[in-house]
Parts: C-alpha cells; structure tokens; sequence
C-alpha cells in the first residue's frame, strides 16, 4: 500500500469540506450569473424564455438613444452647468470650514467632484433613454439614502457607544438589530400603511385641522423607504468601528491643543472609516437593488432597477432585455464595489 | 470626543432619540391598527382581534406558512451541515485558493438579491425545461418551479450566513484544543464530534436560526423561484396588501414581526448565554487562587455583538 | 489498523523512547522555519529546544507530534520512521502552551479523553485518571471544569492528560510561559520531579535560558531554524560556541580579539587595546597568529580593581576607566570603559553593608580582570 503523506490527507479533508457547499452557492449564483449574460446575447420568446438564436438586440435597445434625446451639444451644456452647480453647493460648507480642514481637504475635493460628476451624468443618463434613466435614478437615490442614512447613524452609534453601562449599551444594540433583523416586507409595509392615502397620518393632519397630504407613491416616500430599511445595516458597523476605535488617540488631539471640529475630521472620521465604508457598501447595494420599497412606496411604475427587472421577467415577458440591465447592474454594482471600497477594505466588509 | 461639551452631546442623544422614534412608530402603529375595529382607514375605532381570528380561517394564509416553515426548515437542516463545513475548511485549514472559495462562500452575502432572483429564474427554467424533454414529461405533468426549486435557492444563502456565524464562533476556539484531542489518539472524526463541535454549539446553533429567520423572510429571490405551487407566507401577504390594505394584513404582519423578533432574541440569548458561562467560570477559577491569568479582552460579551 | 501504524506503535524495543531527526527541514512557502536539523534524543532524556521565538523550535516539535509535516528529512520515533504517520496514531503526547483543555468537559473527562478514544475499558481508565491526578497532585479537582482552575491547576491538568497515555516520548510546548514567576519555579521542581518517577523522554521546547539550564540533560540552541549547540548545561554556559549562543544564555563580555599564539607558556590573545590575555587552552584558532576572535567572560568572572594594585602573572589585566556603578538590589554592576571605547560588565552579589567595589566611583581608573579559566574563545 502506498504511504499516504499528511499533506495528501489534509488536501482530501479539505476538498470533502469545501465541495458540496461551493457547489451548492456556485449553482445557484456563479452558474445563473453565467447564464444571464448568455441571455441577454438570445433572442426573446414570447411569453417567457429564450429562442436560442444570438442577437444584440437587447443591448441595442438599451444603449441606442431614446425618443425624448436632445441635440448633443444642449445636452452635454446643461450637464455641465448641473455638475458645476453641484461641485459649488457641495464645497460651500467645506470652505466655510476651511481652516478646520488640512488634511481633509483632499477628501473634501474627491466629495465635491465625485457630487458635481454623479449629478452631470444624472443628468445625461435621465435624458438618454428609458433605461439610463431608471440606472441614474437608483444610483441618486441610492446615494440620497447613503447620506442620509450616515448623518443619522453616526449620531446613533457615538450614542450607544458613549453609554457607560454595558447592559444600556446590549440593550440599545438589540433595539437597532430587532428592525436589521424583521422581515423587509413587513418594514416597508408599515411605512406604506402610515403614509397611505386615509392612514394615521392623514388623519392626525386631518385632525390638527390641515388638509391632507399625498404622501405615497412619491419620492419622500421612497427615500423615506430606502432609509428606513437601510439605516440599521449602518448603525451595526459604525458602532463596532466606533468601539474598536482608540479613544486615547482623539484625547491626545485635544490634549495637543485641536478643536472639536478639527479632531472630528482629522482623528475620528479617519479612525472609524473601516466602519463607514461596510455601512455605506452595504446601505447602497442594498438601496439600488431594493425592490419592495419601489414597488411598495413608488407606485408600482417603473421607478428603480429591480422593477425594471420585474417588468422584464414578469409581465413584458423579454427575458434578454431583462439579462442585459441585469448583467450591466451587476457589472456597476461590481465596478463601484472594487474601485470604491478597493481591495483592502474589501476584506474588512467580510 | 466632544461628549464632554454639553451642546454636542445633547444634540447627539436628540437624533439617537428620533432614530429610535422613526425606527419603532410605524411598527408600533402597524400593530396598534391590527387591533382596529374600522375595517378601513387610519381612524381608531375600537379595539378588536376579530382580524387574528379571521386569519385562523384564511386557508391561503395558513397553507403559506406551513409551506414557509417546511421551506425553512428544510433548508437550514441542509445549510447548517453545509455551512459548518466551509467554516471549518476555511478557518482551520491553510490551502491554496482559500481567498476565491471565501469570496464564493460570501457572494450571497453583497450580490444584489434581485439579480440573484432573476438569474435564478432563468437557469431554473432552463434546467426544467431540459429535464422535462429528457424524461418526456407532458406539459400536464411537467416539472415546474416549486417548493425544491425554493429550497435549492434558499440553502445557497442560508450557508453563506450559517458559515458567517460559525466561523466567528470557530475563531473563538483555540486550534490547540483540537490539536490536543488527535495528539491524545482521536482520529479528525473523533475530534470533530466529541471536541469541536461540543465547544461551537452555540454558534451552530445561533447560526440556525438566523438561517431559519432568514429562509422565512426572503421575499425577493422566492418571488422569482417560487412557480404558482409554492407560494411561500411573504409572497401571499405581498399579494395580500397590493390588492387591498385590510387590517387582516397588518395582523399578519404583526405576527411576523413578533416571530422574527423572538427568533433573533433567542439566537442572542444563545450567544449571550456562551460568552457570560465563559466570564463566570472564567472569574470562579480565577477568585480563589492568587495566580491571576489577564483576561482575555476576546471573552468579553461585547465581542458578540460586533460579530453579528 | 494499517501498516503505517504498526510502524510506529513499535513493541518494547532497545530504542524505546528515542528521537532521531535526520536532515529535517520545513519550509512554509519561501520562509525555511527549519533548516536540515539534526538530532539524536536518547531515550529518557530531558532535552530542551532553546532559542527566541521564531527559531524554529516549536516547528520542529510539532513535526515530531505529527502536526506538520518536514519538508524534507525524516524523523524517527523510537526507532520507526514516522513519514506520514498523523498525530493521532503516533505514541508521543504534548502539553500545550496555551493547555488546550476541553473546556467542556471537566477534569477527570480531560484526563480520560485519550483512553476513552483508545477503548479501553471504563474501570481501567478510570484507575489510571486516578493515578494520573493523584500524580500531579490534582485528585480533589476531578469534577472541576478547566474553567474553575487557577493557571498552574490547569498546567497540571495538561500534563495529566498527555502521561496517563503513557506516551514514548513527552512533548512540552514552552508549557510554563504564561505562569507568573513564582509558579514557573515551583513547577520547574515539578517537572523535574516527574520527569525523575515516569523515566520518560521530554523534549522541552523554551525561550527561558534559566528553564533550560534549571531542568535539561542537554540542550540544544537553535536560531534561524539551525541548532546552534547542543550540550549539557554547563557546557553550554561556560563554553559557548557562537556569538549567538554567548548573547542568548545569560550575560555575557563578547571582546574582539586576535589570536596570538603563546606568551609565558600559556596560549594567549591579544586585546584591541594591546593587552596579551592568557587562556585556559588553545582552542578555536587562538594559536593562529593575527586570527580575529571573540572572548566571551561573563560578568561574575570579572574582577575590577584600582588601577595601582598588582595582578597575578596567569589574570588577565586589562587598563579602563569606570564608566557606571548600577545598584541593582541584590548585586551591583559595573561597566567599565577600556582605552579602545569597548565595554566590560561585572556583577557582584552585595555583602550587608559593603559595597562590592570597595571605594572605587566612576571616573577612577581601574583594572578588570579574570582568571584564564574564565575566558573562552569564539570564532566569530
């Protein structure tokens, strides 16, 4: 018998653990990924599926201009004038504490231009074709949530992480992971019960003598949405980057004579920006993929990727067209992925 | 940081305070309505469970959560033996591709669940399809999306967040345990049941249930693998409340809402349960005796949190 | 049962208990953890592995438990090779560093742990968990969980659980290193206490220089993943054979040196500052003319003295200045500045009430000597 060396024994071992649940996520995520991008490269078949002829009509359809395109030149004009605008407003507050800033600063100049960039190809994207435009959306109103969803957190999870008792600080914790952890569904179902049309809302306005409001199938209601569902997947990895984060470091800016304003840009956020990262990865792939929100809150119309999804798998019944905008969301979502987050702190976010 | 100014720190607890609000009140309106009398409106009537016991006769409520149950049971029991397995080969073994089988393991984790479900939906299709033409299935008794196809899309998931949770429990355990067991004569079979496994129950364990909590509430990726023959509880109440909203739904969802709950508490409990066990015995062996060993910062019940 | 263990649970021959590593080297990637080491343990000897962390001593032990496998070479327990023989059939034990206890399970399940894996019977095991406990004095903790145990409790739990085996060789990974000081000496006495009544082979792995010299029959220096020496203790103190070895065990004068052959009829080497220096025997070159050499004194063998008095003809004397008189509570340390800028260091244990240096301060001038025995010779 030949002798079987322990390095032999342990690659078995390893091989009989690792096979069957590979496997298992393999079929159902690497081969379906595969499949969808040969899919969108077919031709469709009335009433669901695929005739297996190749064609590129999919992608033609969602790249070719749309109807409500303007001449080139108007388009790119006013682009250009949004990106200014929104590079200006977004670097106002920053100048205005300018002297606060230093090594911010640059960071600062990524924010303004990476607003002023998002807001030009909005702009381009919205008024290209039908398509573009849902992407734009879901990207801008993706971001919307992101940033609402830190200014709210941050202030939640130095909150908890601030409590003295250990107990407070669970007690606090479980709060924010009950709603991380309760159905999607029925999150989003509350929000459209309270908005809805003859709600508790209208009637408490109703009742303080005003008129009532349309508050569902708006833009507040999905922003109101995109949060509400995304805010806990925040809270969780700010708080435990906040914990991990050395205090003794920001009393020892303070000690060495920084402001508050100063040690919160140059000590703290640098300190918890592991944490700031997995939260903002999370609230935003979360958000761009979200579904029942749109559905829910939206109105049911063609409002956010996932919907246009839907629209294709479900009732238009155009499976290429649908693999084309998935294969292309999945290629954004793994782009914006590895060059935002990049490799290191990809590693983190696992 | 600036908690010692007043102003600050004041302004903190407000927002704290109304994200807690924003968080809680409209769960709490939406259980509050399910007790309404009105059959319609936001306007409180008068309290009432009639809505609750009309749901025990709802025959598509009740058929969708017994399927919703047999799905996640089903593929937890698959996902926890899957899952355990991967953590072992990727937190106690060093081998060449370790970093592309983990991110394969944690693809479930960040792809967009949507894209999951229709990619799904087609290769599901394609596969049924292929098989019905191989074994001559007429269109009357052909294989179709359905409870299977359910279970098959759920365990890829459930294994990814079961391998999570077991691997923080793992990275608790100190490999020279193990080691010490095979040195002392037991084979990794031996070992596996009699040492290792005893010493990660907890993990196991919450690491069920959370894939349990998890198969129950996906609504997404079941709502494109499900097929007519599997409608699964939150797909009849989504259903349910675009057709109509009836105070039946807000019961339903209550329920839900109180389920999940009391599944994530218990699998906290759990895990909470571990780690003070630990800190107790770890001070009881550690008072009588003056030979104090530092404390470990890892036995600390905070550590649990942070790996959830 | 397959053949590979028959190789290794041998039956009761001569070599019982004997550890032979032929050329053993393990890579981990490009890093060579051990490089082609080579080393006989006689049975029932207590040897020591010794050297910083990351010399390899912990790498070479756990291929001789089975946990990793030697790149190349091959390492023969009681006489039988053990190429691919895994931990679990192999007749050696370890005592972890940490004590791996099952946490789990209390004290006398840990201690059965290895027999109950064996299939022995639940009277037999339960007779020998008994002995074991009674052996490392731990009977009343037998249903204690570890996590109820002190540090040393716990210790003396891991030890019960590796000999109630009865194992051919016992394995000891820096078993002592997280004890406060007190107890690493009383269990010092221990170890050597059942190492003495067990007769078994213990290898010991340690970066404690004093654990090492305290218990070992030998010890082998290891650093970069080579042995540097091997030697009984005293050998190893007082003749250390590389530079390394003379930094690492204790402290020590290293003072360059050439060679000059003999002078007054005993062999001799010359000082950077022109002194000769007389030596015990000529050994390591010193005979060659020019030869550039290390001499290795350790500071208790240093004598300082005021730089009037005489000095024996076969003393080394050697003309500095003192440079710093440190009180360190139990002794006093000098350091003494030589005309080249070098430095000697002598320590002497404090009498009531003298001072050990008599009257000399720092700034006087002085000379530090020793007896040739005291000096030895490194090729450096």
């Amino acid at each position: 018998m030949a002798l079987v060396t322990s390095a032999q024994r342990q690659r078995r071992r390893i091989a009989a653990l690792l096979t069957p649940g590979l496997t298992w996520i393999a079929l159902a995520y690497i081969v379906p990924g595969a499949l969808i991008v040969v899919y969108s490269l077919l031709t469709p078949k009335l009433g669901g599926g695929v005739i297996w002829e190749l064609t590129g009509d999919a992608w033609d359809e969602i790249t070719s201009k749309g109807r409500r395109s303007d001449a080139d030149w108007g388009t790119l004009g006013s682009a250009a004038v949004r990106a200014l605008a929104a590079a200006a407003i977004a670097t106002l507050p920053l100048v205005a504490g300018a002297r606060y800033l230093r090594r911010s600063a640059r960071g600062a100049l990524v924010v303004a231009t990476a607003l002023g960039g998002l807001a030009g190809i909005n702009h381009l994207a919205s008024s290209y074709n039908n398509y573009t435009a849902v992407f734009a959306r879901s990207v801008v109103w993706s971001v919307w949530a992101t940033a609402v969803c830190i200014g709210l957190a941050l202030p939640l999870a130095v909150f908890i992480s601030s409590r003295r008792s250990r107990i407070t600080k669970n007690a606090l914790l479980v709060a924010v992971m009950i709603p991380f952890w309760t159905s999607m569904l029925v999150r989003t179902f509350a929000i459209r019960f309270v908005l809805s049309n003859t709600g508790p809302l209208n009637n408490a306005i109703e009742s303080l003598g005003l008129d009532r409001q349309v508050f569902l199938n708006t833009r507040f209601a999905v922003l109101l949405g995109l949060v509400y569902t995304a805010l806990p997947f925040m809270v969780l990895p700010l708080y435990a980057a906040i914990e991990r984060s050395d205090r003794a470091q920001m009393e020892a800016a303070r000690d060495l004579g920084a402001k508050p304003p100063q040690v919160f840009l140059d000590v703290f956020v640098p300190l918890i920006r592991p944490g700031l990262t997995v939260g903002s990865v999370m609230v935003f792939v979360l958000s761009v993929s979200q579904y029942l929100v749109p559905t829910l809150l939206g109105g049911g119309k063609t409002n956010m990727i996932a919907n246009l999804l839907d629209l294709q798998f479900g009732e238009a019944f155009n499976w290429p067209l649908g693999a084309a905008v998935a294969t292309l969301f999945s290629l954004i979502t793994i782009l914006s992925l590895y060059f935002v987050v990049g490799r290191r702190d990809g590693a983190d976010l696992l | 940081m600036s908690a010692t100014r007043r102003g600050p720190a004041a302004a903190i607890g407000a927002t704290a305070g109304l994200v807690y609000l924003f968080f809680y009140l409209p769960v709490f309106v939406l259980v509050l309505f399910s007790f309404n009398e009105a059959r319609t409106g936001g306007r409180w009537t008068g309290f009432t469970t009639e809505w609750y016991a009309r749901l025990a006769d709802n025959d598509q409520i009740k058929s969708a959560t017994l399927n919703s149950i047999l799905i996640a049971v089903t593929a937890t029991a698959i996902a926890v033996v899957l899952g355990t397995m991967l953590s072992l080969a990727l937190d106690r073994h060093v081998f060449r591709g370790r970093r592309a089988a983990e991110q394969v393991v944690y693809l479930p984790v960040i792809a967009p669940e949507i894209v999951t479900g229709v990619a799904l939906l087609a290769f599901f299709s394609l596969v049924l399809g292929r098989l019905n033409d191989l074994l001559g299935r007429s269109a009357a008794d052909a294989l179709r999306l359905g409870r299977p196809t359910v279970v098959i899309a759920h365990v890829a998931f459930c294994t990814a967040f079961v391998a999570l949770v077991v691997r923080s429990s793992l990275r608790n355990l100190d490999p020279a345990v193990e080691e010490a067991a095979q040195d002392l004569g037991a084979n990794p079979w031996t070992t596996f049941w009699r040492v290792t496994l005893p010493s990660i129950a907890p993990g196991v364990l919450g690491g069920a249930l959370l894939s349990f909590t998890l198969s129950l509430d996906n609504f997404v990726i079941t709502f494109f693998v499900a097929g007519p023959g599997a409608t699964t509880l939150p797909i009849e109440v989504f259903g349910q409340l675009r057709r109509t909203i009836s105070p039946e739904v807000n019961a339903i969802s209550t329920l839900i809402f109180a389920a999940s709950t009391l599944l994530l508490v218990g699998a906290l409990a759990i895990q909470a349960g571990a780690s003070k066990r630990r800190l107790r015995q770890f001070r009881q062996g550690d008072s009588p005796s003056g030979e104090a060993p530092l404390p470990d910062p890892q036995h600390s019940p905070q550590h649990t949190w942070e790996e959830t | 049962m397959t053949h590979e263990s028959s190789d290794a649970s041998t039956g009761e021959r001569p070599e019982r208990g004997s550890v032979t590593l032929q050329g053993v080297t393990k890579r981990f990637g490009k890093t060579v953890a051990v490089d082609s080491i080579d080393l006989e343990v006689k049975p029932r000897e207590f040897i020591s592995l010794l050297g910083p962390s990351g010399c390899g001593k912990t790498t070479t032990l756990r291929m001789v438990s089975g946990f990793e496998e030697p790149t190349s070479g091959r390492i023969l327990i009681s006489g039988a090779d053990t190429t691919g023989v895994p931990p679990h059939k192999r007749r050696v034990n370890t005592v972890f560093q940490s004590y791996a206890l099952f946490e789990h399970m209390t004290v006398a399940e840990n201690v059965a742990f290895g027999l109950r894996v064996k299939g022995f019977d639940k009277s037999t095991t339960a007779t020998k968990v008994a002995e074991a406990l009674d052996l490392v004095r731990l009977a009343q903790f037998a249903q204690r969980r570890p996590a109820q145990l002190s540090g040393g409790q716990k210790q003396r739990v891991a030890l019960a659980r590796a000999i109630v085996n009865e194992p051919e060789v016992l394995l000891l990974d820096e078993p002592l290193s997280a004890l406060d000081l007190k107890l690493r000496q009383a269990m010092r006495h221990e170890l050597s206490r059942l190492h003495d009544e067990l007769g078994l082979t213990f290898i010991f792995v340690t970066h404690d220089q004093q654990e090492a010299i305290t218990m070992s029959d030998r010890i082998a220096v290891m650093d970069h993943g080579r042995i540097h020496q091997l030697g009984t203790p005293s050998e190893i103190y007082e003749r250390p054979a590389s530079r390394f070895v003379a930094d690492f065990i204790g402290e020590t004068n290293l003072l360059e040196v050439i060679g000059a052959g003999h002078s007054g009829g005993m062999p001799a080497v010359r000082m950077a500052t022109g002194e000769l220096v007389p030596l015990a025997e000529a050994d390591n070159g010193s005979t060659v003319p020019d030869r550039k050499l290390l001499l290795a004194v350790r500071p208790q063998r240093v004598t300082v003295t005021a730089a009037d008095q005489p000095s024996e003809p076969d003393q080394a004397a050697v003309a500095g200045q003192m440079a710093e008189l440190l009180f360190l509570g139990d002794s006093t340390r000098a350091t003494v500045m030589l005309a080249d800028g070098s430095q000697v260091v002598a320590l002497r244990y404090n009498d009531a009430g003298h001072h050990p240096f008599g009257q000399l301060r720092p700034g006087d001038p002085v000379t530090v000597g020793w007896s040739r025995d005291a000096a030895c010779v490194i090729e450096d």
